[in-house]
């Protein structure tokens, strides 16, 4: 039997899209089975980020009002066997689907996989209720920006009046630049603020744009430093203890000579 | 035993009929009726005033006057009866919970708040307030304008004070002072001061809390942080 995660952050575009790539992707890579699910329904956009998008034939929609299979909807990973996704229908609304139908959804997916991980759209309305309704783990992601963090505590207020297990925060698009010049809240001030356990920290990478632009994870590209901080959290969310990425390092002299040398 | 819905006190200013516990309206003219039946006419001619333990809306008091009246009570003035402090009668409400983003808590009486309330939270009460943690969000004390309500933080950075109907937002940026304080209305205004006066005396450094050294140190060397779970 395996886990139902959400990912999910209130505000939108702090990288729960990227996020839940990456880590499905850092599941597969450790030998988990794992399924995505985008239920962004409307606005899908995990199959572009993952280079799926012209396989999609039936969607999450198609699945719950019976036009398909559970298994003839589920897209099968170019690169990774064991790695699945769950498209998000582009012609409707997030009322396509109901809470019932996502808990159904859900119960069935986690027998078959390991790791269900759900791409929770922004907001706090119909389409994050679906979302959050078959899950039991949440992950919040937040930027290092007060409006984002403010929604994350909106977020986990729900989430926990919604009695699920305490949510555990991912904070992207980090740069400690910025933090070291006082200039961004750095990770203390966060988890000052929300008061939750921390899973990771990922800082701000140009590499994600050109991956995400490409379909191609960051996490599958070993130059990408927030690549590497998925795959410390993938290997987080299986019980390891790894510690928090050098974030200094990011632009320290070995990288500057290396990147001299052309090796970096 | 359960407590009477309704007991009937004589004081020197009159009756004092007091109605216990959270019961419906239908419930205590039930209790009322039959107290009153009970008396047989003892109580004819006396003055009273309703204590109740949960305010209640003007037309719940005038049918419950009404309802007295009939039996030959007749209606005291409020003023006339000192003893009777409708403020004292709130309960102490005991909450342990961190309030965020989004959330409200109202309470009926007095509150003590065992957490912090965040940014974007509202905490309400009709008494006055006391948060033993950090004060983020709006505070509201005497709600139904109890002017002497205050309201206390272990740590106040409220984005808004409010004492019955008088709303304060407090001045400058935003700064921490790691000393308990105490917000109250003086003439009109609501000011702050630090909880207990010379305290902390001015001239000896004030500690800064754990969590404000923490901040400033730099992140030069990757750690695990104490608050991760693996």
């Amino acid at each position: 039997m395996g886990e139902v995660i959400v990912i999910t952050s209130g505000k939108g575009g702090v990288g729960k899209t990227t996020t839940t790539a990456n880590l499905g992707t850092g599941l597969a890579l450790l030998g988990k089975r794992v399924v995505m699910v985008d239920t962004d329904i409307g606005l899908r956009n995990l199959d572009v980020v993952l280079g799926l998008e012209n396989r999609i034939v039936y969607d999450l929609v198609d699945v719950v009002e019976g036009r398909c299979r559970l298994k003839q909807a589920l897209i099968k990973d170019k690169r990774l066997e064991n790695l699945y996704l769950l498209p998000a229908n582009q012609t409707r609304d997030k009322t396509a689907v109901t809470r019932q139908q996502m808990i159904d959804l859900c119960d069935q997916l986690k027998e078959d996989f390991d790791f269900v991980l759900i791409d929770c759209p922004a907001g706090i309305e119909m389409g994050f209720k679906n979302a959050i309704a078959g899950a039991e783990k949440a992950l919040v992601v937040t930027t290092p920006e007060v409006a984002a963090v403010r929604d994350a505590d909106r977020i986990i207020g729900l989430l926990e009046a919604a009695e699920m297990e305490p949510p555990r925060l991912i904070i992207n698009r980090i740069r400690p630049d910025m933090v070291r010049r006082g200039d961004m809240m750095d990770i203390d001030d966060m988890l000052e603020i929300l008061a939750i356990d921390l899973l990771g920290v990922v800082p701000e990478d140009e590499l994600i744009v050109v991956s995400t632009n490409k379909g191609e994870p960051a996490i599958l590209d070993k130059r990408s430093r927030a690549g590497q901080a998925y795959y410390n959290i993938s290997r987080r969310l299986l019980g390891e203890e790894v510690p928090l990425l050098n974030l200094e390092g990011n632009e320290g002299l070995v990288a500057k000579l290396k990147k001299f040398f052309g090796l970096g | 035993m359960a407590q009477e819905v309704v007991t009937i006190k004589g004081t020197r200013q009159g009756l004092v009929i007091q109605f216990k516990g959270e019961s419906d309206l239908e419930e205590i003219k039930e209790a009322l009726k039959a107290k009153l039946e009970e008396a047989r006419g003892f109580f004819r001619g006396a003055r009273f005033i309703l204590s109740p333990s949960r305010p209640l809306t003007t037309g719940e008091a005038s049918e419950l006057e009404e309802l007295c009246r009939h039996y030959g009570l007749l209606p005291a003035r409020e003023t006339a009866t000192p003893s009777v402090r409708p403020a004292s009668k709130l309960p102490t409400i005991l909450k342990e919970l961190t309030l965020r983003s989004g959330q409200e808590l109202t309470v009926e009486g007095d509150l003590v708040l065992l957490g912090n309330v965040h940014r974007g939270a509202i905490v309400r009460a009709s008494g006055s307030i006391f948060i033993l943690g950090r004060l983020k969000g709006t505070a509201h004390a005497g709600y139904r304008g109890n002017t002497s309500a205050i309201i206390l933080a272990l740590e106040m950075q409220p984005s808004q004070l409010r004492i019955a109907s008088t709303v304060a937002v407090p001045p400058g940026p935003e700064e921490v002072r790691p000393y308990p304080e105490i917000a109250r209305l003086s003439s009109g205004r609501i000011v702050v001061e630090p909880y207990r006066k010379g305290v902390l005396p001015q001239n000896i450094k004030r500690p800064s809390p754990v969590w404000a050294r923490e901040r400033k140190r730099p992140y030069l060397t990757p750690r695990p942080h104490p608050q991760y779970v693996p």
